[in-house]
């Protein structure tokens, strides 16, 4: 079983990496679309006011 | 040059001997570049108001009917063109907007968040859970229509609590 720690960054210039995240905020700016050299398209966007990131975990109910 | 005389007595017997436009330009010669089109005029005498009607004096009225057809074959190009153009601009138009369309959040989704308390948000999480199901935040959010901070902060004392944990899959 693995832990899942909350650990909350507040600090400006903290990075999140994750495969799947889960945000909230006010404001979604849609950015552009970056064609780079693999077939996946990344898309960039900027969250503004009351901004909330959480990496994504499967969660399931424990076997007791 | 022909006269066709217009009268109260006469005049729904001219009514019917009137042509159309798809008639004259049928009569239309069929012409070479540069040929110029014999445009014959016609004179309509036409008791113009009632003083010349009364009085039996009349106006002479010209008109040539080929000139006529030609001016709105050439009126009805333009128009033809100036609607393509239209068209055009409209599908470019409803193609930007469908779009547009696209990347606003439509109604359905938009969910109207539940005001309930911590204690009943945290056992429908519970309830949720013991479905079997392996849920992320943003599921369970959805799912019932919580706050993700509230979800995050719940699940996380679930796992405390030892009710629920992390799937072997992640």
């Amino acid at each position: 079983m693995k832990s899942a720690l909350p650990i909350v960054h507040r600090n400006i210039g903290d990075a999140l990496r994750a495969e799947k995240i889960a945000v909230k905020a006010e404001k979604i700016r849609m950015g552009n679309i970056q064609v780079g050299s693999s077939r996946h398209q990344i898309q960039t966007l900027t969250l503004e006011d009351k901004v909330f990131c959480i990496i994504e975990i499967p969660l399931v109910a424990s076997r007791k | 040059m022909s006269q066709i005389k217009i009268d109260a007595a006469s005049l729904a017997q001219v009514g019917r001997q009137m042509r159309t436009i798809e008639e004259i330009a049928q009569d239309l010669p069929e012409l070479s570049f540069g040929e110029t089109l014999p445009i014959p005029t016609y004179v309509i005498e036409v008791k113009s108001n009632f003083f010349n009607w009364i009085s039996g004096a009349s106006e002479l009225w010209t008109y040539s009917p080929y000139e006529t057809v030609v001016q709105i074959m050439q009126e009805n190009a333009e128009l033809r063109l100036e609607n393509r153009k239209l068209a055009a601009i409209a599908a470019k138009l409803e193609k930007r907007m469908n779009i547009l369309e696209s990347k606003l959040p439509g109604e359905e989704n938009v969910i109207v968040l539940r005001e309930i308390t911590r204690e009943e948000a945290k056992a429908e999480i519970a309830k949720l859970f013991s479905e079997g199901q392996t849920l992320y935040y943003s599921d369970i959010a959805t799912k019932l229509r919580l706050d993700l901070e509230l979800v995050v902060d719940i699940c996380n004392e679930l796992m405390s609590e030892g009710e629920i944990s992390v799937a072997d899959s992640a």
